[in-house]
């Protein structure tokens, strides 16, 4: 698997490391038991997935990659943070 | 008391390989370089790096040099700083000289840089680098932030020759001399000083 960097271009797999669920929302702290759902539960999808990657290897950017879980095709690649300076 | 003496990063690290006739691949270390990590902070960062320097910071991948000073771009609002006029006062001329527009942290003795040129420098680096360094795609002014061998590098190219310069973890030195030596030897390597 490869991912197409942004700003490197494309690169293998190995330069990245995975997070997981791009979808998920922080909750309020004072949440509650929404907090350990937020912190805990992830849905284990079989397709499409948003998720995040950071190219910890080459440019230090954090990625969400839109990616089959059951093919590895990826759909699209972006910056996770709208501020980062292009 | 000895007095301690400056050591480069590839000090004593660098050995000629395989068949001495017609090497290859020739390395030489550049040292007495000043460098610093830069990052952005503000907008109008890149006009106070074109007012001190005539340069304008490249927004990719590149390297923009104006012959003694060159921002290295390794990552979106981040650049490796380097300059040929040594090391000693580099980082405070480039704190001054950006003021609250960038931070900058000095490297100058964190990295170690090799000049590596020569007929088969294409052919060894790639053994190991995991980018395209086809002419094509990889040209003069390209950089590229990867793994070698396990090993962070930070890759630029020079000129059409090609000749490139690489920066490594001065830690790394000796691994990355050891990965070197071994993928160039069938073609020939010869240290430069
Ligand atoms: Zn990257």
């Amino acid at each position: 698997m490869r991912i197409d960097c942004p700003f490197c271009g494309s690169r293998e797999i190995v330069e990245f490391s995975y997070l997981g669920d791009a979808g998920v929302q922080r909750p309020a702290p004072d949440a509650g038991s929404v907090f350990t759902d937020y912190v805990y539960l992830r849905d284990n999808v079989a397709g499409r997935h948003r998720e995040y990657w950071y190219h910890g290897s080459g440019c230090h950017s954090w990625l969400v990659v839109e990616r089959d879980t059951r093919s590895h095709e990826i759909f699209s690649v972006d910056y996770a943070h709208r501020e980062t300076v292009r | 008391m000895g007095k301690l003496a400056p050591r480069s990063a590839f000090a004593g690290l660098l050995h000629s390989a395989g068949p001495s006739a017609a090497p290859g691949v020739l390395v030489r270390e550049e040292t007495g370089l000043g460098l610093a990590t830069v990052f952005a902070r503000a907008p109008y960062f890149p006009r106070l790096v074109q007012s001190a320097y005539g340069i304008i910071p490249p927004e990719t991948s590149q390297v923009v040099s104006n012959g003694a000073v060159a921002f290295i771009g390794t990552g979106p609002g981040k650049w490796l700083a380097l300059s040929r006029n040594g090391a000693a006062g580099w980082r405070d001329e480039l704190a001054t000289a950006l003021g609250v527009t960038g931070s900058v942290i000095d490297q100058s003795d964190g990295f170690g840089v090799l000049r590596v040129s020569g007929e088969k420098v294409r052919a060894t680096f790639e053994k190991g680098f995991p980018v395209d360094l086809h002419p094509s795609v990889f040209k003069p002014r390209s950089v590229a932030v990867t793994l070698v061998a396990h090993i962070g590098v930070t890759l630029w190219q020079i000129d059409d020759a090609p000749t490139y310069e690489l920066a490594i973890a001065r830690s790394f030195a000796g691994s990355f001399a050891h990965w070197l030596t071994s993928s160039a030897a069938e073609f020939g390597l010869r240290v430069e000083v």
